[in-house]
């Protein structure tokens, strides 16, 4: 079966399911809280951040969105990256801190999910953009303009 | 038998992310993405009430979880919300970008109270 032929869809649906999976099982796994802070989740957002910039990156600048390329953006980016991330169990995971009474537990995990998560983004797109203008199918080697 | 759920209700989550996503692209044509932030607001909202829903009502412990971790886990994503707020920043948006990566999170987290207090409150 050619990748054209599989919808757009079942990508998202088979990856966001895997991705959902592994988020439950390390949940699962380290269930523990260091200093109140729920680490799995924390950490689960800003390692998926950081593989996400840097498989966007890598898939633009390595050449056209199309064939295995939209499919591993739409499968393992939409898909896996977007379902092991939650901004969901993020929010309400931080306001049950804040209302148990750890205001300034609440306050560090926001401000460690955001700035980290940002930064781990940041990297993570140059590196991708590193490796996608080394790749041999890089089609367009240029600097480009703007990140779309 | 719960693993596999979690895995179809993440895969249904993610499924509706990325359709309610590409409908609302083809609405919104201004350069700032809004449908990463339409999303996450929703599923923390409703992940709020669903909490407030589980506190009281134990016995469905298995819905409640392959809802929130599942569904509304796959529904809602962070690694995307970072990505737009990255991309902002560096193509000279620093106020999307600000408010991308702060105004969502301070608007998921009112949200999520709002739901987690209605939630305890109704169910």
């Amino acid at each position: 079966m050619k990748l054209q032929k599989i919808p757009d869809g079942l990508w998202v649906f088979a990856g966001g399911g895997a991705g959902a999976f592994m988020r439950a099982v390390l949940t699962e796994i380290f269930p523990q809280t260091f200093l109140h802070l729920p680490v799995a989740v924390l950490c689960i957002n800003v390692l998926g951040a950081f593989l996400l910039g840097c498989l966007l990156r890598f898939l633009a600048v390595s050449g056209q969105d199309a064939g295995w390329r939209k499919a591993t953006r739409l499968g393992v980016g939409t898909g896996v990256m977007g379902g092991f991330t939650t901004y969901s169990s993020f929010a309400v995971g931080a306001v049950s801190i804040a209302t148990s009474g750890s205001v300034a537990a609440a306050f560090m995990y926001v401000s460690a999910s955001i700035i980290l998560g940002f930064l781990a983004c940041f990297l993570g797109q140059i590196i991708g953009e590193k490796l996608g203008f080394t790749s041999k199918n890089s089609q367009n080697g240029i600097k480009i303009r703007g990140v779309r | 038998m719960l693993w596999c759920l979690i895995f179809l209700a993440g895969g249904a989550g993610a499924w509706c992310r990325f359709s309610l996503d590409s409908a609302l692209k083809k609405r919104w044509t201004h350069p700032v993405p809004i449908g990463t932030v339409t999303i996450n607001f929703l599923g923390s909202f409703a992940l709020g009430l669903l909490t407030g829903y589980a506190l009281t009502h134990p016995e469905h412990q298995i819905l409640t979880t392959v809802i929130g971790v599942g569904f509304l886990g796959g529904f809602t994503t962070f690694s995307t919300a970072m990505v737009e707020a990255v991309n902002a920043a560096r193509s000279g948006q620093a106020l999307a970008s600000f408010w991308l990566a702060l105004g969502q999170i301070i608007g998921a987290l009112i949200l999520a109270f709002a739901g987690l207090t209605l939630g305890t409150a109704v169910f």
